[in-house]
């Protein structure tokens, strides 16, 4: 065969790439086997073959390894040339026009422009609400355009564009185009699904439908409460106090406790009494619900005051009412006794009552040094923002903005005389909490959020004492909701009234996100359509809309929760919540208060079936109709491609946030009595003879502190040293065993501490004013895929940790069945 | 020239090893150091770890009109050191008489071969001597050192109005400081607040590795790299370099 100039040119250039000689007179074929020959018999990773099988030694494992990198092998050019053809451009692209972009954004001081053309066209009233009008109109009209397929197609493309203008924007301004942008597509979706897809089918077909729509509504409710909890967070900064010591006010510092353990206690009210402020205006109370003696000699011997009272009335708010009666501070701190405060806990949160006279309340956030159940079963500790975040984080300091920042139930500040004006705090529901804060925001009051870590606790121990929490909260949100709803409530602003009511609305997540995770079943099962359009149509209506509103949230969030977490968080909690929200929402007289259980130990890894069960059940579902559905793609159902895929797509969604639910309730060990908080400041030890090595400490906790050292010929395991560490200019030393742990770092333990010293080592350590700064390892910026593979990853981690728990029960049911013979042949041998 | 002089109210407060350890940081952190004792005690030899006694010093010097560095001692620690010298009760009170008679020519003795950004640090005799009189004219930062006994912190009342009297800029450190002894503590507080802002806010730790190491003709950084009060010394040394600067 001749071959053509051209040809025979690019394939001699090929040859003399992979280093051939040329054969010009040789066929076609004969000439590309030879390539494709050459590119196999390149030294490539098989050679490294029989090496792996050494060390690993299994027979399946080395011929998994030798056919995933042939496959490698052979697939690797394809790849390159992908890489090299598309990828690669498509990033320069993406890359060159940020950049400019970028630039063109930096140069424009848009901040101030921006500002300054609303202020302008702000400043007649009239052109305020004509822009107003104008863009309703225009949001109106566009939402509820019909347009064809492709003209929807048209109108998502333009939206992707604006998103990505927008989001290079000033960060505000950014997030409230995009929240706008949101809210547009949100609402075209909304509108196609009430008058285009609901044509059903009578009976089950159309309860079923209805009742998806009014779950999606649920969902369409709460993002666009959120939006506006959110649109400005007010991020305000603490208020330095006057200068003249006698004019500060003076404040009492209740520590309530029910049935905590002294050694929980203990910490808080030291720290409390190493709170700095004038000496004589600060009194630290002990709040003792339990009776207990021990504690009555502990609050003597530390100098604090302690208060007991005949009955238990109305758990914690009843506590601290009572305690109202018997004390006379102007300013209230409140710490749960787990909560242990800073130093500059009143000097940071006191600034803004001397600033602004109507402000009652000052909440700072609740910190936890403890790894929460997720974190630490999933041990992510520290690398990403917890469950907490996102409340703390950005939902209060949204809610700031419109004066509805609300008490936490500890480390805030209240004045006395308002909270004697509500009748103290809240008695009525089991979140008192909230419901004080309501009761004062009615009456005019001005509360402040400080997003500033001036106190740190611990963390619920397992999963199920968090679920138990959590119940509370939500019966107790639920409670506020029907007995005093911030909608009708008197006094109060209309965005206090949605700030409030998205908070107690919010719990109400646990039916709808049940039937997120039932409803695919429907169709994989039955064949029910809930949904009247074809998948296409459906696609281009709803995916547009998930996904901007998952951009949206990742992009305001995204610092304080990584996107799709909130769907695990949710999932865990949902069966849980149904009942209590429900009933309190019925009878708000129904359920009491449970306090949370802190302090615990697990000494062996477990998995917790018992909390577990309700998700067991939907997995299960969800899997065997994903088999279903897998079926119906490839046999019985083949004419309808579309509708099939997207279910199998919401059902496989479904496993994998079921599967992070199930992974969390593997209980991890937990064999520390005392959290080790990682923390690098400078110590000293002196040793036996008088002489000192300078060092700095890595972890501390209230019964040691591993240390860097950089010099180990001096130190003898056992000796008896003293450690040194800080208080300000203060120097305290601390008398400590030095011991070696398995990782060869010095540990040294406390030995016979004093009251005194304990009280000095809580100061230097959990009550240091930086000791919560910088919590967050791992800074980088969630980005929504990210997120999506994380639960996807953490998913894949509860199966393999659900299959482990199976493994172990299918053996003790084996053994069970067979007497235990085939174990004792196995110690035999 | 920068001078230091590093000043005590009571013997065996620490000054000559703290002056020699002060020399070897700064000159550690790029300066070219002269460390001069003005003690007629003569012990800056065996401070830098020599083993006999040199004979020349200052005081030869100064006497007899001849050049500062004619009583250099020889040493590896990377400064330039010059010692009181061996010198008969006449030498040293017709030293002292000069002193009182013609500071201008202890100073300008003592300026010889020093450039503008050079540090000159001065380990003077114990308080109150004529040749503070002298010296205290020329120094630009005065660090007084205190040893945690009753003596040496009521012996302050004396010397303050002395000392802010003087050209340079005062500060007390406190020496051998051990944060255990309630003592020491009360003292710290009764120092802080005779003193405010004067009283240098850390302390040097009291390490028994000081003594040995001088006992082993070492330096203490050499002796123990990583004692806390060899960091102390070089928080201070570190202070005073960027205050030069």
């Amino acid at each position: 065969m001749k071959l053509e100039p051209p040809v025979q040119h690019w394939l001699s250039a090929l040859e003399r790439w992979f280093d051939l000689r040329e054969f010009p007179h040789q066929g076609l074929g004969t000439r590309l086997q030879r390539l494709f020959l050459a590119l196999w018999l390149r030294p490539n990773q098989l050679n490294t073959v029989a090496q792996h099988h050494a060390t690993v030694g299994s027979k399946r494992k080395t011929f998994l390894h030798v056919l995933g990198l042939a496959t490698l092998d052979l697939l690797g050019p394809l790849i390159w040339v992908f890489d090299v053809l598309l990828a690669r451009p498509y990033r320069a692209m993406r890359d060159a026009t940020s950049r400019v972009v970028d630039r063109v954004i930096n140069r424009i001081p848009m901040e101030q422009h921006l500002g300054k053309a609303s202020s302008l066209l702000l400043s007649t009233p009239f052109v305020g609400w004509g822009i107003g009008f104008a863009a309703m109109t225009g949001f109106v009209l566009t939402a509820q355009a019909s347009l064809s397929l492709s003209g929807q197609w048209v109108f998502i493309v333009v939206c992707y564009l604006l998103a990505m203008l927008f989001k290079r924007l000033p960060e505000r301004f950014a997030h409230l185009c995009l929240m706008a942008l949101t809210m547009l597509l949100l609402a075209r979706y909304v509108f196609w699904r009430f008058t285009s897809s609901l044509d059903l089918n009578s009976g089950i077909e159309l309860t079923l439908g209805y009742i998806l729509v009014a779950a999606e509504a649920y969902t369409w409710i709460i993002l666009t409460m959120g939006f506006i909890q959110t649109a400005w967070p007010l991020k305000r900064k603490p208020l330095p106090m006057d200068v003249n010591l006698n004019d500060w006010p003076t404040v009492d510092i209740f520590i309530p406790t029910y049935n905590e353990p002294l050694s929980v206690v203990r910490p808080t009210v030291y720290a409390a009494k190493g709170i700095d402020w004038p000496a004589e205006k600060v009194t630290v109370y002990i709040l003792d619900d339990g009776h207990r003696p021990a504690f009555e000699e502990f609050a003597r011997q530390a100098g604090v005051e302690y208060i007991s009272r005949p009955d238990n009335a109305h758990a914690k708010a009843g506590n601290i009412n009572h305690a109202l009666k018997h004390t006379n501070g102007k300013y209230i701190a409140i710490f749960d006794c787990d909560h242990i405060p800073t130093r500059s806990f009143l000097q940071t949160s006191m600034g803004w009552f001397q600033n602004d006279p109507k402000c009652v309340l000052v909440q700072t956030p609740h910190h936890f040094f403890s790894a929460d159940p997720f974190e630490r079963n999933f041990n992510f500790f520290r690398q990403m923002p917890n469950e907490g975040s996102l409340f703390y984080g950005l939902i209060q300091d949204g809610n700031d903005y419109w004066n509805a920042s609300f008490f936490c139930g500890s480390c805030a500040v209240i004045e006395r005389k308002a909270l004697l004006e509500v009748g103290g705090i809240a008695t009525e529901t089991v979140t008192e909490d909230a419901h004080t804060a309501l009761k004062l925001h009615s009456l005019g009051y001005h509360s402040v959020y400080l997003n500033n870590i001036q106190a740190a606790g611990l963390a619920t121990e397992t999963l199920a004492g968090h679920v138990g929490q959590r119940i509370r909260w939500a019966r107790g949100m639920a409670q506020i909701f029907r007995t005093d709803n911030p909608m009708f409530k008197k006094g109060l602003s209309l965005f206090q009234r949605v700030c409030y009511s998205n908070a107690m609305l919010h719990f109400f997540y646990g039916i709808p996100r049940l039937i997120f995770l039932i409803m695919p079943l429907a169709y994989l099962f039955f064949e029910f359509h809930l949904i009247n359009a074809g998948a296409v149509v459906i696609l281009s209506y709803a995916l547009p809309q998930l996904i901007i509103s998952s951009y949206t949230n990742s992009v305001i969030q995204g610092k304080y929760r990584r996107s799709f977490w909130s769907e695990v968080y949710e999932t865990v909690l949902s069966w849980y919540i149904i009942l209590p929200t429900t009933l309190a929402f019925i009878n708000p007289k129904l359920g009491r208060f449970n306090v949370t259980a802190k302090g615990g130990l697990i000494d062996r890894s477990y998995f917790d079936s018992n909390i577990a069960k309700p998700y067991l059940i939907l997995l299960l579902m969800n899997l065997i109709a994903f088999l279903v559905g897998v079926v119906r793609l490839f046999v019985t159902n083949t004419d309808e491609v579309g509708t099939v895929v997207m279910n199998l797509i919401w059902c496989g969604f479904n496993l994998a946030i079921l599967g992070a639910a199930v992974g969390v309730a593997t209980e991890a060990v937990q064999t520390h009595t005392h959290h080790r908080v990682r923390m690098l400041m400078p110590a000293f030890l002196r040793l036996p003879g008088g002489y000192t090595i300078s060092c700095h400490t890595e972890e501390y906790s209230a019964a040691g502190l591993t240390l860097a050292v950089g010099d180990l010929t001096s130190l003898r395991e056992f000796s008896n040293v003293k450690v040194g560490l800080h208080r300000g200019d203060r120097e305290f030393l601390f008398p400590a065993q030095i011991v070696f742990d398995k990782l060869g770092r010095v540990e040294a333990r406390f030995t016979h501490l004093s009251p005194e010293q304990e009280a000095q080592l809580i100061q230097c350590t959990f009550g240091r004013a930086d000791a919560w700064l910088n919590w967050q390892e791992d800074e980088t910026r969630d980005r929504a895929l990210g997120g999506l593979q994380d639960v996807v990853k953490k998913g894949l981690i509860g199966y393999l940790r659900l299959f482990a728990w199976l493994r172990e029960i299918a053996g003790l049911v084996i053994n069970k069945i067979l007497g235990n013979r085939n174990q004792a042949e196995h110690w035999e041998r | 020239m920068i001078t230091l002089a590093l000043v005590s109210t009571t013997g065996g407060a620490g000054r000559s090893s703290l002056a020699a350890a002060m020399a070897q940081h700064l000159s550690q952190l790029g300066r070219k150091v002269r460390l001069v004792q003005l003690d007629a005690s003569n012990t800056l030899a065996f401070e830098l770890g020599l083993d006999e006694a040199h004979g020349a010093g200052i005081c030869q010097s100064i006497l007899n009109k001849a050049s500062l560095l004619d009583g250099l001692l020889h040493n590896s620690r990377g400064f330039e050191a010059v010692p009181f010298g061996q010198s008969s009760p006449e030498q040293h009170l017709a030293f002292l008489e000069l002193c009182q008679r013609s500071p201008a020519t202890v100073i300008d003795a003592l300026a010889e071969g020093m450039d503008e950004q050079d540090i000159q640090i001065l380990d003077l005799p114990r308080w109150p001597n004529v040749i503070h009189n002298a010296v205290l004219q020329m120094t630009d930062l005065n660090l007084v050192v205190l040893s945690p006994d009753p003596l040496s912190v009521i012996s302050l009342d004396v010397l303050l109005p002395n000392l802010l009297q003087s050209r340079g800029a005062s500060y007390f450190l406190m020496n051998r400081f051990d944060s255990t002894k309630v003592l020491h503590l009360d003292l710290w507080t009764l120092c802080k607040s005779k003193l405010g802002h004067r009283l240098l806010p850390f302390y040097f730790h009291e390490d028994q590795a000081l003594p040995e190491s001088v006992a082993a003709g070492v330096p203490l950084a050499d002796y123990a790299p990583r004692s806390q009060l060899l960091e102390d010394h070089q928080k201070l040394c570190n202070w005073i370099d960027s205050e030069i600067q």
